[in-house]
């Protein structure tokens, strides 16, 4: 099973880099953040831009929660991690101004190892749950460096394990600041805030996310915007 | 209402996609985020939200959604009531409750121009839920239940609801430097109907309000 999955992983790996070689331009970015889920969190995403209008890309968090939800009930310590697959897509561009339809399926896992706390690994309390965050990203040229990003986005969580429930629905407006450090690379900040709902008011009311980054380009620059900076909740 | 923002969303999409090829799209289209604040009785609420949608004749009508919260992590206001038949939490019978409150509707904005200053008259009319909540430390639950289940007991089933909710008001949209970027303020009334809790039966909490908002517009222009 572990060497089919390695295997997938490997294809996959493969595929990307063939991509991004042949057809597109590729984006690597590393960002460490904290909200009001984490008390840090990690994202890796690799992006490829497939032509001036089309973005695809996975993305990997990684948390250290501090207020998260299993069965619409509190959980403060333990691991989480969400593997997801942004897509943006041009819609509309002027001189200073374009507008991206933004939509991330995802799929997260979360849990916490010994939640009795006897010091014994002889519980695990988990779950999964399905992530849909559709929205709508502006993208603003302060200057050929310096660009910044607004919108808004609606994600959403469903928890599928243990039990269903609708868990979590949030209108987020976004901040984001990418400065092009040199050809290659590019710093980034991003910022979401909104109001939230789901679980019967058992979780999320408010969400809140900050986090710092880094992005590499790989490949082909003639393609699209690299200052373009997704929203991640 | 995620079925609704999604659709929403998939036909701007397709609207966008269609002025795209056009050289002189007669369609635009905007985007606004926004901090408000609610002036309720005894408090203001912070209030987080946006706006989205297109813009018809000549940029002279907007059409689109219009979503906003008043969350309570972001507004310290508590509220006092005795329980539900003198029911007992946590060693006591009146409880101290934080209120929350989101809004969702269709906006219709007619617009005008002053000069170089544009003005629309946001009408948004959709669905309004809020409720009062335990919160803090009596969010942990005595026997480990949700608790939302314990709010329910404590307030009779009713410690929150939905109703309907018209607003409407009077934006300003001032130039930046950029163009299709523009900064604002507006002021709205605010109504709701329908809307009813065990600590507010009369359901005065929202209605007949004032709102200011506070936003940076995005559009075609």
């Amino acid at each position: 099973m572990k060497q089919r999955k390695n295997a997938g992983l490997l294809a996959l790996l493969t595929l990307l880099l063939g991509f991004n070689t042949l057809f597109a331009q590729g984006l690597l970015d590393l960002s460490v953040g904290t909200s009001i889920q984490d008390q840090v969190f990690t994202n890796l995403a690799y992006r490829l831009q497939m032509n001036p209008r089309l973005r695809i890309g996975a993305e990997l968090q990684l948390a250290a929660p501090q207020y998260r939800f299993i069965d619409a009930k509190p959980i403060r310590e333990g691991y989480a991690s969400t593997f997801s697959l942004p897509i943006t897509w041009q819609l509309h561009q002027n001189e200073k101004i374009d507008l991206h339809f933004f939509f991330r399926p995802g799929v997260r896992f979360q849990g916490i190892i010994d939640p009795d706390n006897n010091d014994v690994r002889d519980e695990i309390l988990s779950s999964t749950a399905i992530m849909l965050d559709p929205g709508l990203i502006v993208n603003v040229k302060a200057s050929e460096r310096l660009h910044f990003q607004s919108g808004v986005s609606f994600p959403t969580f469903f928890q599928v394990r243990p039990s269903a429930i609708f868990e979590n629905n949030s209108t987020t407006i976004h901040a984001n600041l990418a400065y092009e450090v040199s050809k290659r690379s590019v710093l980034f900040a991003k910022t979401l805030i909104g109001p939230a709902v789901g679980a019967s008011g058992d979780s999320q009311k408010f969400v809140w996310s900050a986090q710092m980054g880094l992005r590499l380009k790989f490949g082909s620059s003639s393609k699209g915007n690299p200052l373009l900076m997704e929203p991640s909740y | 209402m995620k079925n609704i923002l999604l659709i929403t969303l998939l036909i701007l999409t397709q609207f966008l996609a269609k002025a795209q090829d056009n050289p002189q799209p007669k369609i635009g289209w905007f985007i606004t985020p926004e901090v408000g604040a609610m002036f309720l009785d005894g408090h203001v609420g912070k209030t987080v939200g946006a706006s989205f949608g297109v813009q018809l004749f000549k940029n002279h009508l907007k059409v689109g959604i219009l979503s906003y919260g008043r969350s309570g992590p972001i507004n310290g206001a508590t509220f006092t009531t005795p329980a539900f038949n003198d029911m007992v939490y946590k060693g006591k019978n009146q409880l101290t409750l934080r209120a929350d409150h989101g809004a969702f509707g269709l906006l219709l904005a007619p617009s005008f121009n002053i000069k170089n200053v544009s003005f629309d008259i946001p009408i948004m009319f959709g669905t309004v839920g809020g409720g009062f909540y335990l919160f803090g430390e009596d969010r942990e639950t005595p026997d480990g239940r949700r608790v939302s289940e314990w709010e329910n007991e404590l307030m009779d089933g009713r410690d929150a609801g939905f109703g309907s909710t018209l607003e409407f008001g009077l934006r300003g949209f001032f130039p930046t430097k950029i163009a299709g970027m523009r900064w604002g303020m507006g002021l709205h009334y605010t109504t709701t109907q329908g809307w009813e809790t065990f600590y507010d039966p009369r359901g005065e909490f929202y209605n007949n309000k004032l709102r200011a908002s506070v936003f940076v517009h995005f559009g075609s222009n």
